[in-house]
């Protein structure tokens, strides 16, 4: 449901500086962390339902 | 770390290098404790009345924690405890949500050059969502099977954790395919995630290398007492008077059982 929240409702792209590749996942032990410093940019969408 | 810690040392001593260990913990229970106490206070009076009777009552989490406390655990419908079921909740649930639904965000921004993701997955939601005349149920959510398959897809990727569930060998002398001998007793698990990445990996260690470190795991397990055969239950088991002597072979075991049982190109194959 977030994700779909989040698609609906807002553009997401990720910074310029990422050069359109994925920040990379760390490996801690056995389990793996998503990349802590990750940013997206976020705008929210002029023709997006209102759907809560 | 306090459990790392604590499979170091004695027994005997244990309970006092676990306090010892635990008193940071300690201090941030006792910060949150002093922070949640007015709300805490604050909402103690709506437990007067029925569930739902009262207009002004909060419906969230910590609510229907004091309601559990007050019908179930009565003793433990105090601020330190509730503070501490508090804690407890969001080591549980907070941060593995937090994970898990950070690496789908990246994963559909990362395909979607390529897949179109983010249009397609709008399409459907919004056709969903038209269908159950906007309202965003379970049942609605459940018809989402592209967005479910990009969430699958995900985990099977990223996944949280990179070993599965522990089983213990319930017979005697259970030998592997590969001619690991398995104690009774024993707790195992394997590491799926290379399977999960990699179309021609093989638990059959295939290099000269991995076959010499499966013939070390053969040649050391027999040498070890049965209670110490265990590779993943060996570390909690140590004492520290026979640490030194021991702990380089210990060292080999586990790596070499890590070696022969997972694949050693998972961190790249992941990146």
């Amino acid at each position: 449901m977030t994700l779909a929240y989040t698609l609906l409702n807002y553009e997401i792209e990720f910074p310029e500086e990422y050069e359109g590749k994925r920040p990379d996942v760390t490996w801690k032990g056995e389990v793996l962390i998503p990349p802590k410093d990750a940013t997206i940019s976020v705008r929210r969408r002029v023709d997006a339902a209102d759907d809560g | 770390m306090a459990g790392a810690a604590l499979g170091l040392v004695p027994s005997n001593i244990r309970s006092l290098i676990g306090a010892l260990v635990a008193l940071p913990c300690r201090f941030y229970q006792w910060r949150i404790n002093r922070a949640l106490k007015n709300y805490y206070i604050s909402s103690l009076p709506f437990l007067k009345t029925p569930p739902n009777e009262n207009p002004k009552e909060s419906r969230d989490h910590f609510q229907q924690m004091l309601r559990f406390a007050q019908k179930e655990r009565p003793k433990e419908l105090n601020i330190h405890d509730i503070g501490t079921r508090l804690l407890i909740a969001n080591f549980g649930t907070f941060h593995p949500t937090a994970i898990l639904a950070t690496n789908p965000i990246l994963k559909v921004l990362d395909s979607n050059p390529e897949y179109n993701t983010i249009s397609i997955l709008r399409s459907e939601i919004s056709k969903v969502l038209a269908e159950s005349n906007g309202v965003w149920s379970r049942t609605a959510i459940a018809k989402m099977i592209r967005c479910d398959s990009v969430l699958r897809e995900t985990l099977r990727i990223n996944a949280y954790r990179a070993r599965n569930m522990m089983r213990k060998v319930m017979v005697n002398n259970l030998k592997t395919e590969d001619g690991i001998v398995l104690p009774k007793g024993s707790d195992i698990s394997s590491s799926p995630s290379p399977f999960k990445l990699t179309a021609s990996c093989s638990m059959t260690p295939s290099s000269s290398i991995l076959s010499a470190i499966l013939a070390f795991v053969n040649q050391v397990l027999p040498t070890l007492p049965t209670s110490k055969r265990n590779p993943m239950t060996i570390k909690a088991r140590l004492r520290i008077s026979a640490l030194f002597p021991r702990v380089l072979n210990i060292c080999r075991l586990v790596m070499a059982s890590t070696l022969v049982l997972e694949d050693t190109s998972l961190i790249s194959s992941s990146r």
